[in-house]
């Protein structure tokens, strides 16, 4: 048996993430959703999930200018 | 790879003892079929529960059972008085992963009141739970659920509501795995935020902080609406202002003369208010020198100068005289200049004033003569007049108020509105701008420097607020990080949505193709359509009995496209009694076109219209075996035993349908009732009698059959 991720789910994941431009994500993801596998303890999944949000590329808000430009 | 069931064997467990053993004969692959009937109370659920219990290995539910009867025994246990009561029991599951032949062994203990789990395996004997690695990912409670199923279960599927046939797609697509990574990525930001929390030393004023930028961020707002409502009031005064001014400009010929006279004492008012303007300037050109206050001053100057003069100072009187004295060789009266007398000129010169002091002196002097005794006009006298003259300048003005305010009395606008009545409101009109343009001054200030410590209330400025608001920001420079985190992690789960609803669009797609295809092949009657999978699968055509054939369709499509090279064993807990009488031959003999291994445990009432079906179209890939307890009402079947019975100490077991179809069961018709009520609760009695006979007739012909055969 596989442990691989399905075919259809891992072609949407690349062309969604390649659109989004956030390849590094894709790979995260996908090693993320292959890690899910097996039963895992919530300190394994809080791991992945740091790496996940390091992968994931936003441009950030300064809450101040969000803050200040509340007028 | 595919997951075959190859039999049990349970032993002292409440219900019977029995060995299943589905494989074919003198072989180790298990037939595609098993048709297993049971009689009531014979364990068939407690069956179908400890299977399940063996694939996933989640033992704790069985254990908690001790827990929930209180001392009395658990579901699983004999009660005491049993003849065939055992204080421990096992319960063994064979299956095939692929090639790999494993057994799962369940050991209650029911004195200690524990459930333990033993695994064997190719490569040995160990304890716990040890399915194959690759075997993982499809043993999970979630989707066993979905081929270790009851009738109830596929039904559910294909109920309006009940959300079963996305929470099928979701687990056997794995795309569950999609929300639990949503799930880790909340649970992560909150264990972030309570991290973040913690690293501040002083959350006291993180708190006051973080009220300072709300209390700010409310007077931000406070004065932006203010500004919206004084900008409207603003220009609601400026027409308002205009138009008291029009009325003003309107008015009766008679009244002209009036405000003629008055439009000349006002230009006099102004004259006068300007005239008074300039006395004060003068006025306080003059005082800025204090001789001009008072003659006794100019006096005491004129008399300091004098006397100055008289001392002949300050020409004589600088002490250097004396400094410059010590450094010849003699003193002034011819003497040598010694260290003694020097010493001595140099102490007594400190009585005398330097230089500095004498030339202030001068310059006083000096001034005394250029503006006090030189002045050829008296300033005090000037300034006298000054005052004279601002006195009656101030009294005609009052004069010329008062003049004016009973003018604007009397004359009159066309509005009939006196002037100073219309005046009193333009008043009110300039005074009300000028607050507004304050307020507006005020809130557009550039105010940098602005105190921290300043309460938000105080604050008039924009400028003011948003610096603050900059200042508490940068203070709080964690929150940032922690903020923009949370934005970050909002947007991805978002994204990780999308991919998963994209993901399972497509996969709905394919299965609704293969499912259709395959409904094609095995409804040719009454044909069926699926039309679309939403929370439910919807379809056209067929009817409430075929409903559970696009259940089962559903399942091992979806399992055959979710995992091309896997095949999974569906074992249903009774498969037809939620079918109804009137759809199950089809059902049956649509199973046995599938390519899955099917076993399913029968009750009594199943067997018309469903075993034959089953096995005229699967035969000979069928297993069917018929299990009875050792009652006085089937104590027959010990007395003159089959060829194939199999004893138990509290059970017997035949293997063949011919035994299955003639079989005499105790409870068959009332079996039948009950499961009829439960699909159609408000089944016509009459109705109910007429199928009954159907029932009975049916049993009758299915045995003449086999009797026939």
């Amino acid at each position: 048996m596989s442990e691989k991720i399905l075919e259809v789910t891992h072609k949407i994941i690349i062309k969604a993430c390649k659109e989004k431009k956030q390849m590094d994500f894709n790979n995260a993801l996908v090693k993320y959703i292959e890690f899910l596998n097996e039963e895992r303890s919530l300190e394994e999944k809080l791991d992945f999930a740091d790496r996940l949000v390091e992968s994931y590329n936003k441009k950030e808000v300064s809450p101040q200018k969000e803050l200040i430009d509340g007028d | 790879m595919e997951i075959k069931i190859h039999g049990w064997e349970s032993k002292g467990i409440a219900g019977v003892d029995m060995k299943i053993d589905l494989n074919k004969p003198g072989s180790k692959t298990p037939t595609k079929i098993g048709m297993i009937w049971l009689d009531s109370g014979g364990g068939k659920t407690t069956t179908h529960e400890l299977i399940k219990a063996c694939l996933t290995g989640k033992t704790d539910k069985l254990e908690e059972e001790y827990k929930k009867v209180n001392g009395k025994p658990s579901k699983y246990e004999r009660r005491k008085d049993d003849d065939h009561y055992a204080e421990s029991a096992d319960f063994t599951l064979k299956v095939s992963f692929g090639a790999e032949f494993y057994r799962f062994i369940i050991h209650f203990d029911h004195k200690a009141k524990t459930v333990d789990m033993d695994t064997e395996a190719p490569r040995g004997y160990q304890e716990g739970y040890h399915p194959p690695i690759s075997a993982i990912p499809y043993l999970h409670e979630k989707f066993v659920d979905l081929f270790i199923l009851d009738g109830e279960h596929a039904k559910k599927a294909i109920q309006e509501d009940s959300g079963m046939a996305d929470i099928t797609l979701n687990t056997i697509y794995q795309l569950d795995r999609f929300d639990d990574i949503n799930e880790s990525l909340e649970i992560y930001f909150k264990k972030e935020k309570e991290k973040s929390r913690g690293n501040v030393s002083d959350k006291g004023k993180i708190t006051q902080i973080e009220n300072k930028i709300i209390t700010l961020k409310a007077r931000q707002a406070e004065l932006s609406t203010q500004l919206r409502v004084n900008t409207k009031k603003k220009l609601e005064t400026i027409a308002k202002l205009k138009q008291l001014q029009k009325e003003v400009g309107k008015i009766n010929t008679d009244e002209q003369a009036k405000r003629d006279k008055l439009a000349d004492k006002e230009k006099d008012q102004i004259r006068l208010k300007t005239a008074i303007d300039s006395v004060k300037i003068e006025i306080f050109e003059l005082l800025k020198k204090p001789h001009h206050l008072s003659s006794h001053i100019a006096k005491s100057f004129i008399s300091f100068t004098k006397n100055l003069r008289k001392l002949d100072l300050p020409g004589d009187s600088a002490k250097e005289f004396f400094q410059n004295l010590v450094k010849t060789p003699k003193c002034v009266c011819d003497e040598p200049m010694t260290e003694a007398r020097k010493k001595k000129i140099l102490k007594n010169s400190n009585d005398y004033i330097g230089t500095a002091h004498s030339n202030f002196a001068s310059s006083m002097k000096q001034d005394v003569r250029d503006f006090i005794m030189n002045e050829k006009e008296g300033s005090q006298d000037k300034l006298a007049k000054c005052h004279t003259d601002l006195d009656l300048k101030i009294g005609e003005l009052l004069t010329l108020d008062r003049q004016i305010e009973i003018l604007r009395k009397n004359v009159k606008a066309s509005s009939g509105r006196s002037f100073d009545v219309i005046q009193e409101d333009i008043d009110t009109c300039n005074a009300t701008i000028a607050v507004i343009e304050l307020f507006i001054k005020d809130y557009e200030a550039l105010e940098i420097n602005i105190n921290e410590s300043a309460r938000p209330k105080d604050i008039k400025s924009k400028n003011a607020i948003k610096a603050l608001l900059k200042l508490f920001n940068s203070k709080l420079n964690l929150g940032h990080d922690l903020h923009n985190k949370e934005l970050k992690i909002e947007e991805m789960k978002v994204f990780i949505e999308a991919i998963k609803n994209e993901a399972k669009e497509e996969y709905k797609k394919e299965l609704i193709v293969a499912m259709n295809s395959q409904l094609d092949e095995i409804i040719d009657d009454d044909k069926i359509t699926i039309t679309s999978i939403d929370a439910e699968i919807n379809f056209n055509g067929g009817s409430t009995g075929q409903g559970l054939v696009v259940a089962y369709v559903f399942l091992i499509k979806a399992f055959e496209q979710a995992n091309k090279a896997n095949k999974f064993p569906l074992l249903v807990d009774s498969p037809a009694a939620p079918i109804g009488p009137r759809y199950r031959a089809n059902v049956a003999k649509m199973i046995s076109k599938l390519s899955n291994q099917y076993i399913c445990l029968l009750q009594g009432g199943e067997r018309a219209w469903w075993c034959k079906e089953l096995y005229n179209n699967s035969k000979p890939d069928i297993t069917a075996l018929t299990i009875f307890k050792r009652t006085k009402y089937y104590q027959k079947y010990f007395n003159n035993p089959d060829e194939n019975l199999i004893e138990f100490p509290n059970a017997g077991m035949v293997d063949g349908y011919k035994f299955l179809a003639l079989f005499d069961s105790e409870l068959e018709t009332q079996d039948f009732v009950n499961q009829i009520k439960n699909v159609y609760p408000n089944f016509d009695e009459k109705l109910l009698n007429t199928l009954l006979m159907e029932f009975e007739k049916q049993r009758k012909i299915e045995a003449q059959e086999v009797e026939n055969v």
